[in-house]
């Protein structure tokens, strides 16, 4: 064995050796990495210093040229992630979030409705994009009078005929979720007659003080694309009621307010339950 | 009490099985407490009935109230008969500012004028439907309450249902219908079924529709059945994709249980497979497929995502969820065009 080169074949010190092999490598290796981090490092300082002075992937200056076609490949991967952030940015802000179908021959949109900080439903809308534009389906609920609207201007100009489509969709929402508040927090009112278009709102609420006298608020929504009353109409079993000044004032309250919002306030001053 | 009534009563309560019975008494309001807590539900039937029929001769009730009895039952319960959907078209401007006084006013004016004799009842539900019991009669007869039509109408939306109507009256009911809701004509929508809730969830919507999304939504179901690690399903992509085509054209979840679809084909007949007897370049084949089953729509949906029907959804069958009708009529393309192969729909007026 002495004759092969070997050490003295204690134990301890071949265990060393290893140890100090192993070592080795393994500082190599960590080596390695920390390079191939560091040319990452320089590599993204550099594309960020391109992309303030302003260069992008599609640009060609002649004289930077070798200098951008290292960086083509990271600038794009920047532009691609910055155009997905966008993307997503404009889904949670309630864009029309437009998604190709069947090859690019449909597309599907999607409205989304909120009131004030509550997010509502959603509304979907497929178009037929061969020969012309066409509703191919949707689940826009029927009162809203989709075929009317379509007709006025979906061949001509899209982004108005969906401004309008989602003005409808929108005030729809907001006054349904309106008389749901009425009947979760106001349970004392109750909601005489709704429809579902939510066009018309009947309310009757008893006066404090009275237990005999009721009043009966009729609310009516003529406008489609608002969520406020147009008009107003107060009627008592207490004939001299309405024409008093102080509920005629109310009147006007709810062409201001919405309607859970006025009532709240009227039950404040103490002239409701 | 008038043998009339008395045999309409009986005939009602026949009809409603006693585990229904006394909620329906109890809505209809027109016996008292004390008269109500009399009776006795567990005795045999032809006793109960008995019982109740002597406490509305007590109360003295009349048509009108034993009438109210069977369109209360049937507000509840509408599956005794075949409902058909109708469709109000043209609608004039103040069509969407109808509200239920007026069109109660205005039904009941113009269907009087329109024919003598009527019993007229509107209610409203309580999911802001409109319910008419309509009893014809004509110049000779009273009104027969044996045989009422319903129909159901939910204002600011183009579609009304109806049930048991006689050809005799339809055209009739249409007009009223037609003048009271301010719209131009009336027409078939081409949908009929047995369940009202199917017909009347298919034409409104209200069911869950699928739509492609780009961004995964809120939250995500997915039942994944356990499966064992070891087992790779190779066409996983296929199967979800015929999953979400088949979710597209027929709804997710629990789909309105429609129960069948007639395509009625006035097609020439082609040919192939060695079949020539039957080609005849000048009259139409005449056939007519049914698909039937205990909920079609979910039947269809099956197939489609099993595999068993071809993908993408044939416009055939998907037209049953998108058109909202369960009837067709395929024609050749008859005209001028050079294509003489295509098939095409043309709705059966």
């Amino acid at each position: 064995m002495r004759a092969l080169g070997f050490q003295s074949d204690d134990p301890e010190e071949l265990k060393k050796k290893e140890r100090l092999h192993r070592l080795k490598c393994r500082t190599l290796s960590l080596r390695m990495q920390r390079n191939k981090l560091k040319a990452q490092i320089q590599m993204i300082k550099e594309t960020k210093a391109a992309l303030d002075e302003g260069f992008s992937p599609d640009s060609n200056g002649g004289e930077n040229r070798a200098k951008c076609s290292q960086l083509i490949l990271p600038l794009l991967m920047a532009r691609h992630t910055e155009l997905k952030d966008m993307l997503k940015a404009h889904h949670l802000i309630g864009g029309y979030d437009l998604v190709e179908v069947d090859g690019g021959r449909r597309v599907c949109l999607s409205l989304s409705t909120a009131y004030k900080d509550t997010c509502l439903d959603t509304y979907h809308l497929e178009l037929d994009l061969t020969r012309g534009v066409r509703i191919h389906r949707h689940d826009i609920p029927p009162c809203i009078p989709l075929t009317s609207l379509a007709q006025e201007n979906l061949q001509t100009d899209l982004p108005a005929f969906l401004n309008t489509l989602r003005q409808h969709v929108s005030a729809l929402a907001s006054r349904l979720h309106q008389v749901k508040l009425i009947k979760e927090r106001l349970k004392t009112v109750r909601v005489m007659e709704t429809n579902s278009l939510c066009s018309v709102l009947v309310l009757m609420c008893k006066i404090t003080g009275d237990e005999d006298t009721a009043i009966l608020f009729s609310l009516l929504y003529r406008d489609p694309i608002r969520a406020l009353p147009t008009q107003v109409t107060l009627e008592s079993n207490d004939k001299s009621l309405p024409d008093e000044p102080q509920w005629k004032e109310t009147k006007s309250l709810f062409l201001e307010l919405p309607p859970h919002q006025a009532l709240l306030v009227l039950k404040n001053k103490g002239k409701i339950m | 009490m008038d043998p009339a009534v008395r045999n309409l009563l009986l005939r009602i309560l026949r009809k409603i099985p006693t585990g229904k019975l006394e909620e329906t008494l109890t809505k209809w309001t027109h016996l008292s407490r004390t008269q109500q807590q009399s009776l006795n539900y567990s005795q045999s039937k032809w006793i109960l009935h008995e019982n109740i029929v002597y406490l509305c001769e007590e109360n003295g009730l009349t048509m009108k109230h034993v009438s109210e009895l069977d369109m209360i039952y049937c507000m509840e319960n509408p599956t005794s008969a075949t409902w058909r959907a109708c469709q109000l078209t043209d609608a004039e401007d103040d069509a969407s500012s109808v509200e239920l006084i007026s069109f109660k006013e205005q039904f009941k004016a113009h269907l009087s004028e329109l024919i003598r004799n009527v019993s007229i009842k509107i209610k409203k539900h309580d999911d802001e439907s409109i319910w008419i019991r309509i009893a014809w009669g004509d110049h000779f007869s009273k009104p027969n309450h044996l045989k009422p039509t319903y129909v159901v109408h939910y204002l600011q939306t183009p579609y009304v249902f109806i049930c048991n109507l006689s050809s005799k009256n339809k055209l009739l009911l249409h007009q009223a219908l037609v003048l009271a809701t301010k719209h131009g004509s009336i027409k078939d929508a081409n949908l009929s079924g047995r369940s009202f809730h199917a017909v009347r969830d298919l034409l409104m919507g209200h069911y869950n529709k699928t739509f492609p999304t780009s961004h995964s939504r809120p939250l995500k179901e997915r039942n994944l059945s356990p499966t064992h690690p070891n087992i790779v399903k190779e066409h996983i992509e296929q199967a979800e994709k015929r999953q979400q085509l088949a979710r597209e054209a027929f709804g997710e979840g629990t789909v309105p249980k429609l129960e069948r679809a007639t395509y009625t084909l006035e097609t020439r007949f082609r040919g192939g497979s060695g079949i020539d007897t039957f080609i005849d370049s000048e009259r139409p084949f005449k056939t007519v497929v049914t698909f039937e089953s205990k909920s079609l729509l979910a039947s269809l949906r099956h197939c489609v995502s099993s595999g068993m029907a071809e993908s993408p959804v044939s416009p055939l069958l998907s037209s049953i969820t998108q058109k909202g009708r369960n009837y067709f009529v395929i024609t050749d393309k008859t005209n001028k065009g050079p294509d003489m192969t295509t098939q095409s729909f043309r709705s059966n007026v």
